[in-house]
């Protein structure tokens, strides 16, 4: 209880300070908006020429976007420490402040950053899935179990991404290349990946997860899929959060001057 | 008997660096082989030259980095197998790094890290209320932190530190890029505040003032090694020249003369007779001629 307590009184700063500039929190939240529906209107032109793409509509390209863009806004809004500002911290040897505080580091550098743009992606995503046209009362708790699976997922894709610093020097930058790549990945309609690329994206690579088995699991549901989806995601946050630990093992404290920001 | 609170056996961190295209490593002993105890209440000067391995020391003590080999305890509990239980213990200022965000008012700040010390909201409240009235900065509490002078800044890290009533407070060159008043004010501060509570202050500065006005024990690093464990007072008798004769000549040049024990008459003869003098003083050796000295050594 006293971690909850704590973490909604981290964020509720992180929140205070990217409100302290009220017109650029308003602004980043409209423009996030509009740049999503901005890229959806080219999807939709797109399947106004090719009404399916490997059996997907554009409602089931619509749902997944939505799916995509939600669980992706969770960062953001949360956690927006983790990534390339942790990366940095850990490269600069400027994790001490925050590793002498009685708070699991990970998530105490995480919630500390928020970032508006992710309300923009959070308004979207809730729009489009309920759009799509997929979603029903009956649906719903699978929805959730969507959701839940798809912050898993981008959330240890960033976490293992966040710990490359630990073993591969100055890596920040390809590091946050790679985790828009993943997100780039998954903003595709998941029917193109087939054989063996598929089943990389829903093992290995779980990005899969998010763009190719909830549309599966909407047409077609199946209970062994569903829990292998929402196991699977735990345990590949799980690992993620291993793997932050070890390489903390590893971390070298700088002598930079430095202040939270 | 008073109680260890802090021990390091055989304390070792070895740093390794690549260099040059095919990264060969090349291995930097930081701290090597330190063994040292600390007892509960007292408070301890971590010294040193530049690169001599204090600020590794430290960072090993309060969790932030793992050693290469070798062990340490702080109140019981090893640093690096349990962070959280020990951080919660302990106060940590960094003089280089801050605690406070920088956008929103030490008040926010202390908010925070009293949740993150279970602090309920009134126990907080009530405790920066009091240290921020003894460190005469009550003012201060609700300006954002990047309006504070540093040395404000620098009271209200040690508030942040204090918050919590740690056992041990671990200080990395906290009076740094202070100025003198500043520093008067921050010692007497911490000075009044760990007598007060009983805190045991482990301290690495390079300021020879923090050390004589704040501390009783010195610990002397360079390459990593403990070259000296002392009382200061020891530590002047033993390195220092002791008592220093000072004679002060109408041209106003004064000259300095150890004092032998005994000191004949008849040595003296020479300076008295020479010129005549306007004062005649005797003084002890300052600490920091004491360390210099003992630094070219």
């Amino acid at each position: 209880m006293d971690k909850i307590i704590y973490y909604q009184k981290l964020i509720k700063i992180g929140f205070k300070q990217a409100f302290a500039l009220k017109k650029v929190f308003i602004l980043r939240i409209l423009f996030m908006i509009l740049n999503n529906l901005m890229l959806l209107y080219a999807w939709y032109l797109m399947f106004l020429n090719f009404p399916t793409i490997h059996s997907w509509t554009f409602n089931d390209f619509m749902f997944m976007t939505g799916l995509v863009i939600l669980t992706f806004s969770v960062w953001p809004i949360f956690f927006r420490g983790i990534g390339i500002h942790l990366m940095r911290l850990i490269e600069n040897g400027e994790l001490d402040s925050f590793l002498v505080i009685p708070r699991h580091v990970l998530f105490n550098v995480g919630c500390s950053v928020c970032d508006p743009s992710g309300i923009g992606d959070f308004i979207t995503g809730v729009l489009l899935i309920f759009f799509s046209g997929l979603v029903s009362f009956s649906n719903l708790p699978l929805v959730l179990c969507f959701i839940f699976s798809g912050i898993c997922v981008f959330l240890a894709l960033n976490i293992l991404i966040s710990s490359l610093p630990f073993f591969i020097k100055n890596s920040s930058d390809i590091g946050e290349r790679i985790f828009f790549m993943f997100f780039n990945i998954a903003g595709y309609p998941g029917s193109i990946y087939g054989g063996y690329l598929k089943l990389f994206f829903c093992t290995f690579l779980p990005i899969g997860f998010i763009s190719i088995l909830p549309v599966e699991l909407m047409h077609t549901f199946s209970a062994v899929t569903l829990i292998y989806l929402i196991t699977a995601s735990v345990c590949f946050l799980s690992f993620s959060i291993f793997i932050f630990s070890y390489g903390l093992k590893r971390y070298e404290s700088g002598n930079r001057f430095n202040i939270h920001y | 008997m008073k109680e260890t609170v802090i021990v390091t056996d055989q304390l070792t961190k070895i740093f390794k660096c690549k260099q040059g295209f095919w990264g060969k490593v090349i291995e930097k002993k930081a701290v090597s082989n330190l063994s040292f105890e600390v007892k509960a209440g007292e408070i301890v000067a971590f010294i040193g030259p530049n690169g001599g391995g204090k600020s590794t020391t430290i960072k090993m003590l309060t969790s932030i980095l793992y050693p290469s080999s070798g062990n340490a305890s702080v109140l019981g509990l090893t640093p690096w197998k349990n962070r959280e239980k020990l951080v919660r213990q302990i106060g940590v200022v960094f003089g280089q790094k801050s605690q406070l965000h920088y956008h929103l008012s030490p008040l926010d700040s202390y908010t925070l890290l009293a949740a993150a010390y279970n602090l309920s909201s009134r126990e907080a409240k009530s405790r920066v209320h009091e240290l921020a009235k003894q460190f005469e900065i009550e003012k201060c509490l609700n300006l954002p932190v990047k309006n504070l002078s540093l040395g404000q800044r620098m009271r209200c890290e040690l508030i942040a530190s204090l918050l919590h009533r740690p056992s041990v407070l671990f200080l990395d060159e906290p009076t740094l890029g202070l100025d003198i008043e500043a520093k008067y004010l921050f010692r007497s501060f911490l000075l009044k505040q760990v007598q007060k509570e009983g805190t045991t202050v482990f301290l690495t500065s390079h300021d020879v003032g923090d050390i004589e006005s704040l501390c009783q024990r010195i610990l002397l690093i360079n390459h990593g090694k403990l070259l000296l464990d002392s009382h200061i007072q020891n530590l002047k008798e033993k390195y220092g020249a002791g008592q220093i004769l000072c004679v002060e000549k109408k041209s106003g040049k004064i000259e300095e003369i150890p004092l032998q024990v005994p000191t004949k008459i008849s040595d003296l003869q020479t300076i008295f007779s020479a010129e005549t003098f306007s004062n005649v003083f005797v003084r002890s050796t300052d600490l920091e001629t004491v360390i210099a000295s003992i630094y070219k050594k």
